[in-house]
């Protein structure tokens, strides 16, 4: 084992998806455990008064959630299990249509929008048992008019449970803040660039960024049409895989998603890997405390038995074509808002200017950068002829303070997300340690397209010799 | 995080210091000490933005939107000579004609 911690010992708001699911079960078997609606109500109340103390809460859903819960302890005790998931309480970005509830999209400019159907994750979630107990905090528009600070949501600035002047991280913020705090058992995040990544790294959390098309996006807000992504946010890597198998799959709904199920195959878990370094420079960053911590990550991952190789991706300017995607895509999918009087609405300025200029981006450009994007890919994934993933730290610092401009704490942050993003390949942030200041910092795997089951065995190989995601922030 | 802001630091700082993209701090850089005054061409893009909306923008709204255009303006003519596409690239997407459902075809 690597590093030990000292912390209070685990309770029930500790505990991973797959541990929660284990001990609801295991009440069937023998007087022990505890059932889907005493865990329920524990995990509401804590999402209630955690989750708004930190801004993580857009809409509690109690009646919804019991309703849930007492399904599932008649469906156990009749001995009818669904799977790892069955009765235990989740969170959702309040960008996932739920029928009949509140989903404004963290916008104010949307604040009365509820939706009469549910998109196709919460259906998937609901077949395999989970509780839903609340809609989860996220920036408005999920940034897409280009968010310059925290508070650019209608619930106000995200708090990261570990220091609460600090940020949690966006888009899906609230699926961060709430999984690392133990407000819920996990949560549903989406990426488009970064925004499930970032905040599971601030904010302790093991985050998935599935492979572009993987999970289908009926229900969902979009952003950008060929680069939204939905993905599980929770307290272990085993619980992402455990996730992913219930949301994956195709959906005729959602032409972009793919065929095929997925599978976390039970075997070949002790697998060795070639990992790929990519090139940072920590010095002109000033992120040495980062590169201290990865350094010691990956030597956990050698003791583990696998190797490493420097590797560089092909010369693209992949961050300029994914920002036009970007840009022209978020411009277009809220084009109606973006001509309205509404567009001020919405809380942080930098959105509204930022919306109204993607409507002035050149065509060209924008197909350009498609264009780009069909050169980058047969290429760029060539490098997973070399090595079997990529790995970096996920961000160069923790945290940012909450209260500043990004554009001014953004500075030297680093990340990985252009190439992944542009591309569509999948990514995990697992946690990898803390800087001085005490906050979390992420270790980022990148696989090639439909890889989740190499990422997940690494991530999964490295949280059983370490113990950074069982940390827990103190009293929030 | 969406999702701008990462992007456009990224923009900035990230694509020199990890994937090795180098493009923007140099187009940063030479534009550094152009004013934010809009300029005509900005200027009929800022008003066709203003016609859209069939309101006038603040002058704040308008630098803001005249520097995000123009952040677009400089990044473009770098990456487009750095980056030949050829004539034959097609962008990744197919527009997939439907079918009748009836079946009226003559297949």
């Amino acid at each position: 084992m690597i590093p030990q911690h000292s912390g209070p010992a685990p309770n029930l708001l500790d505990f991973t998806a797959v541990e929660l699911g284990k001990l609801i079960q295991s009440r069937r078997k023998r007087d022990a455990g505890c059932t889907s609606v005493q865990l329920t109500k524990l995990y509401l109340s804590a999402l209630e008064e955690d989750g708004k103390r930190l801004n993580a809460l857009a809409e509690l859903t109690r009646d919804l959630a019991l309703q849930q819960a007492e399904q599932a302890d008649r469906e156990i005790a009749a001995g009818k299990i669904r799977g790892p998931l069955h009765g235990v309480p989740y969170g959702a970005k309040d960008l996932l249509a739920v029928k009949g509830i509140p989903t404004r999209w963290g916008s104010p400019a949307h604040k009365d929008q509820v939706f009469n159907y549910d998109a196709t994750v919460i259906e998937r979630l609901r077949d395999a048992g989970a509780v839903l107990i609340g809609k989860l905090a996220m920036i408005e528009l999920a940034g897409g008019g280009g968010y310059e600070h925290a508070y650019a949501s209608i619930t106000g600035p995200c708090k990261c449970p570990y220091k609460l002047d600090r940020w949690a991280g966006g888009s899906s913020s609230g699926s961060g803040a709430a999984t690392g705090s133990g407000a819920v058992g996990f949560s549903i995040g989406t990426e488009t660039w970064g925004s499930i990544t970032v905040p599971s790294a601030f904010c302790n959390v093991s985050g998935l960024r599935p492979t572009y098309g993987r999970v289908p996006r009926y229900g969902a807000m979009a952003l950008s049409w060929t680069m939204d992504k939905i993905g599980p946010m929770a307290r272990s890597a085993e619980d992402c895989a455990a996730i992913l198998e219930a949301i994956a799959g195709h959906d005729p709904r959602d032409p972009a998603s793919a065929p095929g199920k997925f599978r976390m195959p039970r075997k070949d878990r002790n697998r060795r890997f070639r990992l790929g370094l990519l090139p940072i420079d920590y010095k002109k960053n000033k992120a040495e405390d980062t590169e201290k911590v990865f350094g010691d990550a990956l030597n956990a991952l050698k003791k583990l038995g696998h190797s490493v190789a420097d590797v560089k991706l092909p010369d693209y300017p992949y961050e300029l074509a994914a920002g036009t995607i970007i840009d022209v895509e978020g411009a277009s999918s809220f084009e109606n808002l973006i001509r309205s009087p509404r567009l001020e609405l919405l809380a942080d300025k930098a959105q509204h200017t930022g919306f109204m200029a993607g409507l002035a981006t050149p065509g060209v450009d924008y197909l350009r950068s498609m264009r780009i994007r069909a050169m980058a890919a047969p290429e760029a994934v060539k490098v997973f002829e070399k090595v079997d993933v990529l790995i970096a730290p996920t961000l160069l610092k923790g945290a940012p303070p909450i209260d500043k401009s990004l554009n001014d704490t953004w500075e030297g942050m680093g990340g990985n997300g252009g190439p992944g993003n542009l591309l569509g390949w999948p990514s995990i942030s697992i946690p990898m340690g803390f800087d001085k200041e005490g906050l979390p910092l992420g270790l980022e795997i990148i696989g090639a397209p439909y890889e989740e089951a190499t990422i997940l065995t690494i991530a999964m190989q490295f949280q059983k010799e370490t113990d950074w995601h069982r940390r827990r922030p103190g009293a929030i | 995080m969406n999702d701008k802001v990462s992007r456009r630091q990224f923009g900035k700082t990230v694509a020199a210091s990890v994937s090795g993209a180098v493009f923007a701090t140099a187009a940063a850089a030479q534009d550094e000490k152009k004013s934010a005054v809009p300029t005509a061409d900005d200027d009929i893009r800022v008003r066709l933005i203003e016609q859209s909306r069939g309101k006038a923008l603040t002058a704040e709204q308008r630098k803001t939107i005249t520097e995000n255009i123009r952040n677009n303006d400089k990044q473009w003519p770098e990456g487009r000579a750095k980056f030949d596409v050829p004539d034959t690239t097609e962008p990744d997407f197919v527009f997939v004609p439907k079918r009748l459902s009836r079946g009226r075809t003559t297949e």
